[in-house]
This record gives structure tokens, sequence and C-alpha cells, in this order.
């Protein structure tokens, strides 16, 4: 019996040792957050979000200039995952497969467009409510042939799972530019600002800073 | 209803009153016993953790880790009757947690000790002299001013399905398997009766 006592005693013993631990979300790898993290995220809208915009609307005039040069009309543009449908004057995305589902884009002027999007869209696999409004002045055609020079104003909004939401805007005129033997504007410059909310209220104001290359962003917060 | 709510107040009191009395009058022998035990609480969902990920509640919300226990306690119980023991149950745990938020790069560090009183209730099985087994219930408070949001007071509770002392009957081992908000795990220790 005093076997049996000893062994329940030290099995009891080396669970009442054992100390509570929580480590999901740990901050036990807290290195490898930096300040950075908040550039990053205003990262997708400038460079994901609106190129996404941008590659739909050259898609758009791409297709649309084959046609005409084709002699062509035609109400829908087959262009395999990223079909596009002629409403009126505008165009409109209609490929569940894009990331830009609904936007539509109006030739506003001469080479101007307007660009309008609101639809859930995926931040590194996080997709929430986002709007975007832009106003696009086509530039010169960039070194890369298929990708013009822009110059972008836009504002928009992202709402995520309450209480946190966001809205942003370019200070002043944002240019997109293409230079040799890089895929995609390579080349930023200009200024994007955003309020970040929390429960409606705003708690943070952000900017983030292109001189160039577009890793070269600088970043600041709690203006 | 003032009237019916003050009749219910004093019949609760005089049962109580009655209730204690019986108690002590029917004691015969009194235990005190302290306890080691692991932790493994729950309160740490009051403040519910952010995802990872490209969102602004993981950039804002600020991530926990929270190391707990052991936790130390000490109870005392008077016998009712064969079967059945009143008591009470003090607890006092350490804590140590960090809090990192994604966007500022900020770590804080604080440690506390949290504080838990439970009256209880304990079911002793009839079992051999020295190797006596019981049962425990108990409810009641935990103490804990480290979050920094809802009440520092709340309630706790634990369930014992199995506890036994071995030994003498004056000087004892004792162990138990716990539930609850408490200890979630076992606790070992000794006790005294007299």
């Amino acid at each position: 019996m005093k076997k049996y006592i000893l062994i329940i005693t030290a099995a009891l013993a080396a669970i009442a040792c054992t100390k509570g631990n929580y480590s999901e979300n740990s901050v036990g790898g807290h290195n490898l957050y930096s300040l950075s993290e908040g550039g990053n995220y205003m990262m997708y809208i400038a460079d994901n979000l609106v190129t996404d915009a941008l590659d739909e609307l050259e898609l758009a005039l791409s297709v649309n200039q084959t046609l005409k040069d084709m002699g062509k009309s035609t109400r829908y543009l087959i262009t395999g995952p990223q079909d596009l449908e002629q409403v009126g004057s505008s165009w409109k995305v209609i490929s569940n497969a894009s990331h830009m589902l609904g936007m539509t884009m109006v030739n506003t002027a001469a080479d101007t467009w307007e660009l309008t999007f609101s639809n859930d869209y995926s931040f590194d696999n996080d997709s929430y409510p986002t709007t975007l409004v832009m106003q696009l002045v086509r530039g010169a055609e960039g070194s890369r042939s298929f990708h013009y020079n822009w110059s972008a104003v836009y504002s928009g909004t992202r709402s995520e799972k309450e209480p946190y939401s966001c809205s942003f805007k370019t200070v002043g005129a944002m240019e997109y530019s293409c230079t040799a033997n890089q895929a995609g504007w390579n080349n930023v410059v200009g200024k994007l600002s955003m309020e970040v909310y929390k429960n409606k209220e705003i708690i943070d104001l952000c900017l983030l800073t292109f001189t160039g290359n577009p890793a070269n962003a600088q970043f600041v917060r709690g203006l | 209803m003032h009237l019916l709510y003050a009749m219910k107040r004093i019949v609760s009191i005089l049962a109580l009153s009655v209730l204690l009395a019986w108690g002590m009058q029917a004691q015969e022998r009194v235990e005190i016993n302290m306890y080691i035990g692991g932790y493994n609480g729950e309160y740490l969902k009051v403040k519910e953790t952010a995802a990872e990920g490209m969102t602004l509640s993981s950039l804002y919300e600020p991530k926990y880790r929270i190391t707990t226990g052991p936790v130390f306690t000490l109870d005392s119980h008077f016998k009712i009757n064969r079967i059945v023991r009143v008591g009470l149950q003090l607890d006092a745990c350490p804590m140590r947690a960090s809090s990192y938020t994604r966007i500022t790069g900020n770590t804080e560090e604080f440690k506390k000790t949290l504080f838990y009183i439970l009256p209880q209730a304990k079911i002793c099985i009839p079992s051999p002299r020295h190797f006596r087994m019981y049962g425990k219930v108990a409810a009641g408070i935990q103490v804990n001013s480290i979050l920094e949001e809802g009440h520092p007071v709340k309630f706790a509770w634990e369930v014992i399905p199995f506890g036994c002392q071995w030994g003498g009957q004056r000087v004892y081992g004792t162990a138990e398997i716990c539930y609850g908000s408490v200890v979630r795990g076992a606790r070992i220790g000794m006790g005294f009766s007299f």
C-alpha cells in the first residue's frame, strides 16, 4: 500500500509543479515586429490595392484598343480571369477571380479616368469591406511597354471587424511610374495619409511618404 | 415588495445563523490544510488577444503573454457530521504578465498576485483509516487588479472530484484533483487536524 501511495504522491507533485503558460499571440517573439508594421498596412493600400486597380484599367484600355483596331465592338471583353463588361460609357470588372470585382472605370476626359470600387479586398488573407475612389491622369507610356505612368488622386475606407476601421487619402497627387527592367510601377512619389478609428473615434493619424523606390517609403504615426 | 424582500433577508440570516450554530456545536475536529498547485485560469479571456495578420486590430490591440502559478492554498473545515464538512478556502497565485503592441513596438511587464476567497463544502467518502477520500465544491470570489478592463472582483469556483488524505489522524499528507477557475490540475500538501 505504501508503495502505491508514494507513486501517487510523486505523480501529483509533478503535475502540481507545472505552471500555466499562455502562448497564443505570444509576445515572446516581439522582436519580429517593428514600427514598419503600420507602414506595411498602408503599403497594401498604396501598392496592392491601387496597382490592382491600375492593372484592371490598363487591361480594359488594352483590349478596347485592340477591338477598335480590329473594327469590332462588343459589350463583353472576355480576357480570361479578368472579364470586363461595358456599361454605357464605363467598364465594370465582372470576374469573380479578380481582386477588384465590381470596380467601375469611367473615361471622364481625354486621358482621365475615374475608378470606383466598393467590395471586400484582402490584405494578407484578411478580407474586409474596402472602398476606393481614384482620379487618374494617364502619363507617358512607361519603360515597360504595357504600362503607362499615372498621376493618381484617391481616397477610400476600410471597415474591419468592430471596433476598428480606417480612412485614407492621398496628400496631393501620387505619381506611379515604371522604370526599365522592372515589373509594375516601381517608382512612386507622393504622400498617403491614413486615419485609424476605434469605435468610430480617431485614435491615430499616419503618413506614408514615397520618394521613389516604394521599399524606402517612410512611415510616421501618431501625428 | 419591500416587506417581502425584508422578510426574505430575515429568514436567510436566521437560517444561516442556525446552520452556523449547529456546525459550531457539532464540530468535533477542525482541519487546516496547506497546498501547492498548478494553475490554468480562464480570466485571460477578458482581454481577448488579437489575431496575427495585416489587420488594424492586430496592430493596435496589445497582445498578452501571462505566466501564472503555482497557487498556494490554505483551507480549513469543521465537521457538520461524519460525511459533510464546511469551511473556507484562501488562495494566492503569483502572476507575471507582459504585453506588446505591434504598432508602437512598446512592451510592458507587470507582476501581480491574484487572491481567491471561496467558502467550500467537503464530502468525505467512507474509506480506510489511513487513506481517506473526499470530494469538494467551492464558490466565491477572485480579486484581481491586473486587468485594464472589467471588474476587479469576479466569481470563482472550484470542484474537487477526488481528493485523498493519507497518514495519521492529526498530521497527514493530502492531494486532490481540481477543476475550476482557481486551479485546473492538482494540488498537493499537508494538513493538521485538532
